[in-house]
């Protein structure tokens, strides 16, 4: 094998262009080198090698890294590299009470799977094997945990809510509010905060034994036992992953389920109660029919009424089977002498209280209001015959016993003679839960119902107004026994009144008469209907709570978890820096219509052009205005008459990530922005009118509408100080929220933001509102050159044919969907100075290029000259649809400097090649010579060999523009 | 105190030194304006402004960004850089301040960001050393 030796890294060559670094140590994938030796030599110059090397520790980086023939040093990641990082694994955890986790002390309790908690430290050895619960918004979800990280000794506060109930977390631990994700530095009493009041039972490993064995299937037929092992359920012990879902399912049947011919298990309920039931029945790899309705006549006391009855079944001996030898009776329940499961004595409590919650779902009463005339208690009941009456007496037992056991007391069964049944004696058996507030609150919220969400929801606002009573009356003792004491003292009651914050009369009746029991709480506290008309429980069982109090409570370990979770990955920051990108405007001259005027032109482009540092925008915005360019992009220049519509064909994504979110990028950034809306900046950007000098390909060329001396525009700049101000603020959160993970990592500039985050999904918003700005700066400097064109060529811009060829980032993050090695999925495809060029076909190019593929822009050096190329056929395969952005660096600015003089270089490129110079300073043309830079022409036949960008057309300066 | 702008393929790394921490982030801001600007004239308004952050390190980027961005919003290229850098109860503080002399007054290239990308910035024997790479 051929392999190229650099600087302690071998690369092994696995075709003609294409080298690979084989994964070793900490990469989590191998990374790709595709250039010629010759190319090779120079990437293999500076640090690109380590930078790509260093990239691929990334977690979640798929398949492999791969920097582009122009690949060179950058800062993190190398310019010219692409990364695809998976969309699955991410890191978010907002736990029992609807925060990220990132920075909570070591008792903080995080819900986990199957209504199962666990202060966070104890995560530490187990991490690896459990779900944490995420509040999504829409829906709670149980995602696997990707990391745990201890952050040593912090400075902690605690944040109290109305409800009594506390947090204690870092200044920058994000907490959910009205108005998004706030820091707790910045929540004061009065904020509401996003609480989920379910806390669980503390997660415990039950103790090891069989139940279910292939014996008890004994003369069942071999296809059905068959059927339970492929799913994993034969053997069943106690610490099947699948065990909890039978449990729930079991506990469910006791109530309102029943067997039918044909192996069918049928479940009735509400619609939504049925969907969470089909969602376990596939978990346990069954598949669940839909949900039927149907309309049934009852008759009470002569009056007949309707009801909808909803059902839906599972067809499966199997699993109908295993739900009988479980404990689920075949005949009807009230003769069954169905009793408790035998094995669940032996299981864990969070296991038992899966079974008693979704039982308690389909034969609990809901939460309602506590009368005093109406005493209200959850309570169960069962009629069983005379025979089966002991069997539910000790059904009841066990289920007053787990109770006690998890620290909720039940009243004695309670017994009433029934004679409903024509053909027995029944007897009514009933449990209720004891309706103090303290043992109501630990009931709801760690038991509660499963199954049944609209019984969950009014439990989880009882906990809350529960706990919010609670707070109050014990706030009211305190002030009795306090005033009490004070009047004993000697403290006048005319004095007392005034001392507390409370009524008169609270005040007189403590001191005076007393009062039997504990005081009521005042008048103005809500009753339990108020409250729960007031209170709004999100889909995610979340409820805002009003913060009372934050509290410093000293320094303490923190700790941080990460959680995978639906469509999200890490995303990286440092390595998708301004957006930077290029478009190409065509005209209808030619170079003779041209020539001669160069001098004019440039100077006139100059002069309308904003460049360098501090040289203005061709807009100055409010604040108001970059929000709407933020949310817009090139949509925003059209309603502004900076575009024609025609723009928006032809920008990649059409002009607009819809994905931007304007409120997610800094105030501070918004400032840098406002005064820098179409300006070129300095450093590589710059605007140049070209002359096409070469096409490759007629048939790609005439579609995308260039034939040789044709004149074009090339514009190169990127999101200018407000995308890098983007950068660096989300720079600096993910170093202080994620400080674990970057340690890590080996460069610091590769701080990731765990997907799925809060700040990953900022960041995302920000970067795709950042997107938005640099469409929109490109698209003014566009105008403004279409005006420049207008007057020194006496011309309507229209009549000029200044239409856009394309606009295409090489420095940005994209959702996007590829082919991983072993699968397609969807990932963050990060290019940091690499272009997207997908071929002919892919859905996400512009209509007008989807036969031909996506046009490809690569700016060259002054004297080198730039190309157009079309996304190739190897490129989805061979980078995820990526070619190279440039020429790429070979010489550093300072020994640039060092080598050129501004005013030589530009004398030369005029003299000898007819290019046109003017530049804010004479440094910037220096540090841009074209000796700095590859050789483009050997970048661009790599990757036509490679077939990821093909040649279409050369094109040569005229006339340039720089900072 | 004294830096040196160093080579970097496609950035520009400033390598500084000075005898207390004050004087090597003032000397990594001077070095930062050099990078912009080769001859830097007389003139303008010196202005002041506070940064915390919650290490040295990053107070020494978050110092650097605020320059950069109060360079764009004030549109004056910060030069003549002091800094007076302090530590309490695990809180990094910096009080610096700047001459800023306006865009019309200078010819100046722009510099995007600062970077943590081999950042250094270490007690020596002699006093401080530092090295920051700035994204250009």
């Amino acid at each position: 094998m051929t392999t190229y030796e650099a600087d302690g890294i071998t690369l092994e060559q696995v075709r003609e262009f294409v080298w690979e670094i084989p994964r070793e140590g900490g990469m989590n994938a191998p990374a790709r080198v595709l250039a010629s030796e010759a190319l090779l030599d120079e990437i293999s110059d500076d640090k690109t090698l380590q930078q790509l090397r260093n990239a691929t520790h990334l977690p979640g980086v798929r398949k492999y890294a791969v920097c582009m023939p122009d690949g060179h040093q950058g800062y993190g990641f190398p310019v010219g590299g692409v990364a695809a990082i998976d969309a699955e694994h991410g890191c978010i955890s907002p736990g029992a009470i609807g925060y990220d986790i990132n920075c909570l002390t070591a008792d903080t309790d995080v819900l986990l799977s199957h209504g199962r908690s666990l202060p966070i430290a104890e995560l530490r050895d187990r991490f690896e094997s459990e779900e944490a619960v995420v509040p999504t918004g829409d829906d709670l979800v149980e995602s696997g945990i990707r990391l745990f990280t201890e952050s040593g000794t912090k400075p902690v506060y605690e944040v109290e809510t109305e409800t009594g109930r506390t947090l204690q977390a870092t200044a920058d631990h994000p907490v959910r509010t009205d108005d998004g994700m706030v820091d707790v530095r910045d929540l004061e009493a009065g904020d509401t905060v996003a609480v989920h009041p379910f806390e669980g039972i503390e997660h415990e490993q039950p103790e090891e034994f069989t139940i279910l064995s292939p014996e008890d299937f004994k003369g069942e037929s071999r296809q059905l036992v068959r059927a339970l092992e492929e799913r994993d359920l034969l053997p069943l012990t106690s610490t099947d992953r699948k065990l909890p879902y039978l449990l729930k399912m079991v506990g469910y049947l006791l109530g309102d389920g029943a067997f039918a011919g044909n192996g069918q298990t049928w479940f009735y309920g509400d619609p939504e109660e049925l969907e969470a039931i089909r969602d376990d029945v596939r978990a346990l790899g069954f598949k669940p029919s839909r949900i039927y309705e149907r309309e049934r006549n009852h008759e009470t006391d002569g009056n007949t009424f309707e009801t909808t009855e909803y059902s839906f079944t599972v067809t499966a001996r199997s699993l109908r089977k295993a739900f009988v030898e479980l404990g689920v009776p075949e005949q009807p329940k009230v003769e069954s002498g169905f009793t408790t499961p035998e094995y669940l004595g032996r299981l864990a409590d969070w296991q038992k209280a899966l079974f008693y919650a979704a039982y308690f779902g389909t034969e609990m009463n809901a939460p309602a209001a506590q009368h005093d005339k109406n005493r209200y208690r959850p309570k169960v009941s069962q009629t069983r015959t005379e025979s089966t009456a002991d069997a539910g007496r000790q059904f009841l037992e066990d289920l007053r016993e787990f109770l006690g056991d998890v620290g909720i007391e039940a009243n004695a069964i309670e017994e009433f003679e029934t004679d409903s049944n024509r053909d027995h004696r029944t007897v009514r058996l009933r449990v209720g839960i004891k309706n103090d507030s303290v043992n109501l609150v630990r009931f709801f919220s760690r038991v509660g119902y499963r199954y049944n969400p609209e019984k969950q929801r009014k439990a989880l606002k009882s906990v809350q107004y529960l706990r919010a009573k609670e707070r109050e009356i014990s706030r009211r003792e305190r002030i009795a026994s306090e005033a009490q004491a004070l009047a004993d003292g000697g403290t006048a009651v005319s004095e007392l009144r005034d001392g507390f914050d409370i009524n008169d009369r609270f005040v007189e009746r403590s001191v005076w008469s007393g009062r039997s029991g504990r005081p009521q709480p005042g008048s103005d506290f809500p009753d339990y209907d108020e409250f729960c008309s007031e209170t709004e429980v999100k889909e995610d069982g979340t409820i805002q709570s009003e913060v009372v109090s934050i509290e410093a409570v000293g320094e303490k370990p923190v700790y941080d978890i990460g959680v995978t979770h639906d469509a999200h990955a890490f995303l990286a920051d440092g390595f998708v820096v301004s957006n930077c990108g290029v478009r190409m405007v065509k005209t209808n001259l030619t170079y003779d219509d041209v020539r001669g005027r160069e001098a004019e032109l440039v100077d006139a482009l100059f002069a309308n052009v904003p460049t360098g540092l501090g040289g203005g925008g061709v807009f100055e915005g409010t604040k108001g205005d970059i929000e709407d360019i933020l949310e817009g992009g090139v949509e925003w220049a059209l309603e502004e008459g900076y575009a024609v519509p025609g723009d928006l064909d032809h920008c990649e994504d059409e002009g607009r990530r819809p994905d931007a979110d304007p409120s997610a990028v800094s105030q501070k950034a918004k400032d840098r922005g406002k005064n820098q809306v179409g300006s070129l900046g300095s450093g590589n950007h710059f605007l140049e009118v070209q002359r096409v000098t070469d096409v490759y390909r007629d048939d790609v060329a005439s579609e995308f509408g260039l034939e040789r001396d044709q004149i074009v525009v090339l514009i190169h700049c990127g999101s200018r100080g407000l995308g890098h101000q983007v950068c660096t603020d989300y720079l600096r959160e993910i170093e202080q929220a994620h400080a674990g993970l970057l340690d890590r990592l080996p460069d610091k500039e590769l701080a990731a933001a765990p997907a799925g985050s809060q700040l990953a999904e900022a960041y995302y918003g920000a970067m795709c509102a950042a997107i938005n700005f640099a469409w929109v700066n490109r698209q003014l400097i566009t105008h403004q050159t279409r005006r420049v064109f207008g007057k020194v060529f006496d011309e309507d811009p229209e009549a000029l044919g200044m239409d856009l060829l394309y606009d295409v980032a090489h420095n940005i993050g994209k959702k996007e969907v590829h082919d991983l090695g072993d699968e397609r999925g969807e990932v963050y495809l990060h290019r940091k100075g690499a272009t997207r060029a997908f071929p002919a076909g892919r859905e996400e190019v512009p209509p007008a290029y989807r036969g031909v593929g996506q046009p490809v822009l690569i700016p060259g050096s002054m004297g080198a000259g730039s190309y157009v190329l079309r996304g190739g056929e190897n490129s989805l395969a061979e980078t995820f649809g990526s070619t190279a952005h440039g020429a790429g660096r070979l010489m550093s600015r300072t020994q640039a400097k060092q080598e050129f003089w501004g005013e030589d270089v530009m004398d030369d490129l005029r003299d000898h090649n007819q290019v046109y110079v003017k530049a804010q300073s004479g440094a910037t043309v220096a540090e841009e010579a074209p000796g700095v830079y590859k050789d483009v022409d050997e970048v661009v036949r790599v990757s036509d060999a490679l077939g990821i960008g093909d040649r279409v057309a050369r094109t040569y300066p005229v006339c340039n523009i720089k900072g | 105190m004294s830096y040196v702008l160093r080579d970097h393929t496609a950035d520009v790394a400033v390598e500084a030194a000075g005898a207390t921490i004050d004087e090597v982030f003032a000397a990594v801001a001077d070095g930062m304006a050099a990078a912009m600007c080769e001859s830097v004239p007389g003139g303008g308004e010196r202005f002041a402004f506070s940064v915390t952050a919650e290490g040295r390190e990053p107070l020494l980027f978050d110092y650097l960004d605020e320059l950069i961005y109060e360079r764009d919003v004030r549109r004056v290229l910060p030069v003549d850089n002091r800094a007076s850098v302090s530590e309490a109860d695990g809180v990094w503080r910096v009080e610096a301040s700047a001459r800023g002399v306006g865009f019309d007054d200078v010819s100046a290239r722009d510099l995007k960001a600062v970077t943590y990308s081999e950042m250094d910035l270490s007690e020596t024997d002699d006093g401080w050393y530092a090295y920051v790479v700035f994204d250009v």
